[in-house]
């Protein structure tokens, strides 16, 4: 892409997509260069110094065994970001195909493919992650199993219900027509066509599996203790929301802040993909 | 039109039928129903000759994109045979069936959806010459411009995207597709029904010219008769999957005799007073094809319909060597 191209791009931007993404890209490279932002080290107790309200020396104060606040959620963006984004983007590549193939090829195959995304749809989430953590023992692993279980769900029947339409397309026929095998008219030129709503849906779906995981580690079903992920953070913090706020509620406002810059993009993608059939990838 | 009448068959359609399969309900399972079928083609048999245009033409849903479909095996027939220089198209298997595609092609209807809305012009031409290997890699780049020159479109289009060209261009872009692989036949469907009455015009005489110059067969669906006049040598009329009256271009218009056929040419349009409001024109609504009415198909709407033809289905009456009609009471 030449200079020009990026520019006409980005003036087609919509305001939410232009916040959002500045937001996104800001909480990014702050995760990238955490361990240099601060001279704390997010594991080393200091338990003279506990339970610290916010200073100048710690702007985000400490917490109950003296760890400074602050650095603990500067390293718990590279953890959050890297669980949302493979609990995102894994189950998206896989139920995009699998999606795409069933609604193209129809038949046994579509009604195989339907009927598990049914069971995989009506399993309890919870259920299924409990009998998993009791096989292997809790951790992020233990995570990533069950959302790749159960999360393709949704793009395969985003991916199947536009790719019934495209499929009867003349350009899908000509395809067809010209002797291309299956492989190559469903991959390479259909699914190019079928992918936006997914990728519009996956940002709404990267704050749900952030939230998702810190809600698991707030019942202590997600990453185990000392690792510095907000949810567990939150959930440390609960005995003294009292005396002590800052050490669930700036975590938690981490969460939101992350939750709100990828709303925006999701929002703005949606307008800027459906202003007219256009290249994304 | 100077007509190629004779001259080896390229092209044999036989007793084809291709039956779509009615979706089936919760209830019509419950019931125990069997799966409805419509009968899209029933029973066509047609030949085009090497060099020869067939015009095809009927009224929507009467089968005529079906039948263009079976021909390019994007649709599969129920029974019948189609066979290209003697080779039977229906029992290919899958490398015969590529190497097929190279001699028959197609040009879709709609421009504005037969084409990859994300691929430019030169992508989608020169994804075709690779994947065939029609060129060495080397020499792709001259064959797209070579293409595009064929059908008329500046070099500097290669590089947009469908979006940005107008109906005429995309459907130009589509010819130069289907010409890409240096096909001999080629199954037109309604080319130039999507476009501006002044493209339609050039779209027709750019067919004319590429067929002379390239020798091409043809197949040409369409449901404008003024059209189907002006590109064919021979003509095939269609009613609800049965081709009913099939003649020379002259025959058929000049000397119709099947009353379907009758009732479509009293429908053109003319600039002649006199020749107005001669009688009506063909009433009513096509039967649905879930439902071909006994008899002869056509006899809920026929002027002249007899007893007969509500039990009989017509004969095929030779009314000259090129003519033939599907009535029971042919003739003017």
């Amino acid at each position: 892409m030449t200079a020009i191209a990026i520019r006409d791009e980005l003036a087609r931007w919509p305001a939410s997509l232009k916040i959002g993404a500045t937001f996104f890209l800001l909480i990014v490279v702050t995760g990238l260069f955490a361990p240099w932002l601060t001279p704390y080290d997010p594991y080393t107790q200091d338990l003279a110094g506990f339970l610290q309200p916010p200073s100048w020396r710690h702007p985000f104060g400490t917490d109950h065994v003296g760890r400074d606040v602050l650095t603990r959620v500067l390293h718990g963006i590279r953890i959050d970001l890297q669980i949302g984004f493979i609990t995102t983007y894994v189950p998206m590549t896989y139920g995009l195909l699998l999606g795409a193939l069933s609604g193209y090829l129809g038949g046994w195959f579509d009604t195989l493919m339907m009927r598990l995304l049914d069971v995989a749809v009506a399993f309890p989430f919870l259920v299924l992650i409990i009998v998993i953590i009791a096989i292997l023992g809790p951790g992020v692993h233990t995570i990533y199993i069950a959302v790749f279980l159960l999360a393709w769900t949704m793009y395969a029947r985003l991916a199947r219900a536009e790719m019934l339409v495209e499929r009867g397309k003349d350009y899908v026929l000509a395809a067809r027509t010209l002797g291309y095998p299956t492989s190559r008219v469903v991959f390479r030129h259909a699914m190019p066509n079928v992918i936006n709503s997914s990728i519009v849906f996956s940002m709404a779906d990267f704050v749900l599996n952030i939230l998702l995981v810190s809600s698991l580690s707030f019942l202590g079903l997600g990453v185990p203790p000392p690792l510095p992920e907000w949810g567990a953070m939150v959930a440390e913090g609960r005995d003294f929301i009292f005396d002590a706020w800052w050490i669930s509620t700036l975590p938690g406002l981490a969460i939101v802040v992350t939750g709100a810059s990828l709303s925006l993009i999701g929002d703005g993608l949606a307008h800027r993909l459906g202003q007219r059939q256009r290249s994304f990838l | 039109m100077t007509q190629p009448l004779d001259g080896d068959a390229a092209l044999v359609i036989d007793d084809l039928v291709v039956e779509y399969g009615a979706p089936r309900g919760l209830v019509d399972l419950a019931l125990g129903r069997t799966r409805r079928r419509v009968r899209a083609v029933d029973g066509v048999s047609l030949v085009v000759r090497r060099n020869e245009t067939v015009g095809l033409v009927g009224e929507s849903g009467c089968g005529k994109t079906t039948l263009g479909r079976a021909i390019v095996r994007i649709v599969e027939p129920t029974s019948g045979a189609i066979s290209l220089d003697g080779e039977n198209l229906l029992t290919l298997g899958s490398d015969e069936l590529r190497a097929m595609r190279r001699r028959v092609q197609m040009v879709f209807q709609d421009p504005y959806s037969s084409l990859n809305p994300r691929m430019s012009v030169e992508r989608t031409l020169a994804e075709v010459l690779r994947f065939h290997r029609i060129r060495p890699a080397a020499g792709v780049g001259d064959r797209v411009a070579e293409l595009l020159s064929l059908v008329g479109l500046a070099p500097e289009l290669a590089g947009r995207r469908p979006r940005a060209l107008s109906g005429g261009q995309r459907q130009r872009v589509g010819l130069a597709r289907a010409l890409a692989l240096e096909p001999t036949f080629l199954v037109l469907d309604e080319p130039v029904a999507a476009l501006d009455v002044s493209i339609q015009a050039q779209i027709l005489n750019l067919l004319r010219d590429l067929r002379d110059r390239l020798g091409l067969t043809m197949l040409f669906i369409a449901h404008e008769l003024s059209v189907i006049r002006h590109m064919s040598h021979r003509v095939a009329v269609m009613y609800l999957g049965r081709v009913v009256e099939v003649g020379t271009a002259a025959e058929v218009f000049d000397h119709p005799a099947h009353p379907y056929t009758q009732g479509l040419v009293r429908a053109i349009p003319r600039l002649t007073p006199e020749r107005r409001h001669r009688k009506p024109v063909i009433q009513g609504e096509v039967p649905s094809p879930l439902n071909i009415p006994p008899g002869c198909r056509f006899h809920t709407r026929c002027p002249k319909a007899q007893d007969i033809c509500r039990r009989i289905a017509p004969p095929d009456v030779a009314l000259s060597p090129s003519h033939r009609a599907e009535c029971h009471f042919p003739g003017p």
